[in-house]
């Protein structure tokens, strides 16, 4: 397997652009309608369609 | 939808930190540790957190990013898309803590239900408890002003994980507030993956925090 370059310094010189394509991304796909629940996980965590789509 | 926003998040994860191992919740868990040996650094991802809430159509669910070094959060993001709110570990400058000076204390709907005997000693010392979903949103509601502290007792029907309340508690830290376990120890994180049973408090100052932890003491007979 691949050794990790990546350090906290890089991520943090980068995290303003990865705080706006989170929101972009987010914003995007937030959903328009109410979701449903269609599956319960084992830790009692909800699943909805919304998910699953 | 989320499953889409997950590999968006990943993609873009990939592009601007390359090689930055990737746990994300709704994708499934991975041991970072065998992921990328080697690697101290992990990205922990939850594209969802709050699903209830979401449901609900209340306002209470967040995108969560931390990102973390040897299981310790040092960079968080909380984004909450009903408020467009941002809470950022890194900006304290920008996310202003709100002083509430009301002696509102966030615990879960169920927690006041279950606990009638904590309720009682909360309201003994004039702190008002009100019901607050989930960690990282009882966090932020102290940011915003609309909590003063927050409490999650210790439940071993409800563990929570270590990633849930990453971003939340680095940003909490960054912000100056006080989260520790029950027990006043710092609130181990160390390992992600692995539920944990403790409960936690968090404050704005001290002697809130100092207030709520006597409250959840159970009085000898």
């Amino acid at each position: 397997m691949a050794q990790v370059d990546v350090t906290l310094a890089d991520v943090t010189a980068c995290w303003d652009r990865i705080t706006r394509a989170l929101i972009e991304i987010v914003d995007r796909a937030a959903p328009t309608s109410t979701p449903a629940i269609v599956w319960t996980r084992p830790s009692g965590e909800l699943v909805t369609d919304v998910e699953l789509r | 939808m989320w499953n889409f926003a997950d590999i968006e998040l990943r993609a873009a994860l990939a592009r601007l930190a390359p090689g930055l191992p990737v746990l994300s919740e709704e994708m499934g868990r991975l041991d970072p540790a065998k992921a990328t040996p080697g690697s101290d650094l992990v990205a922990v991802l939850d594209p969802i957190d709050g699903t209830r809430s979401l449901i609900e159509q209340t306002d209470a669910w967040h995108c969560s990013l931390a990102i973390c070094e040897r299981g310790k959060p040092k960079l968080g993001l909380v984004y909450q898309p009903g408020r467009r709110a941002t809470y950022d570990s890194a900006h304290t400058k920008t996310t202003h803590v709100v002083a509430n000076n009301g002696g509102v204390v966030a615990l879960s709907a169920s927690a006041i239900q279950a606990t009638p005997e904590l309720v009682a000693r909360l309201k003994a010392v004039h702190l008002q408890p009100t019901p607050v979903a989930h960690a990282v949103e009882k966090i932020v509601s102290i940011l915003d002003g609309r909590a003063d502290a927050a409490i999650a007792p210790a439940r071993i029907s409800h563990p929570f994980y270590a990633w849930d309340i990453a971003a939340a508690a680095i940003i909490a830290e960054a912000h100056g507030l006080i989260l520790r376990s029950a027990s006043g120890a710092t609130l181990d994180l160390g390992d992600l993956q692995q539920p944990l049973y403790t409960g936690w408090i968090c404050a704005r100052d001290e002697h809130t925090w100092t207030q709520l932890r006597q409250a959840l003491e159970v009085p000898a007979a």
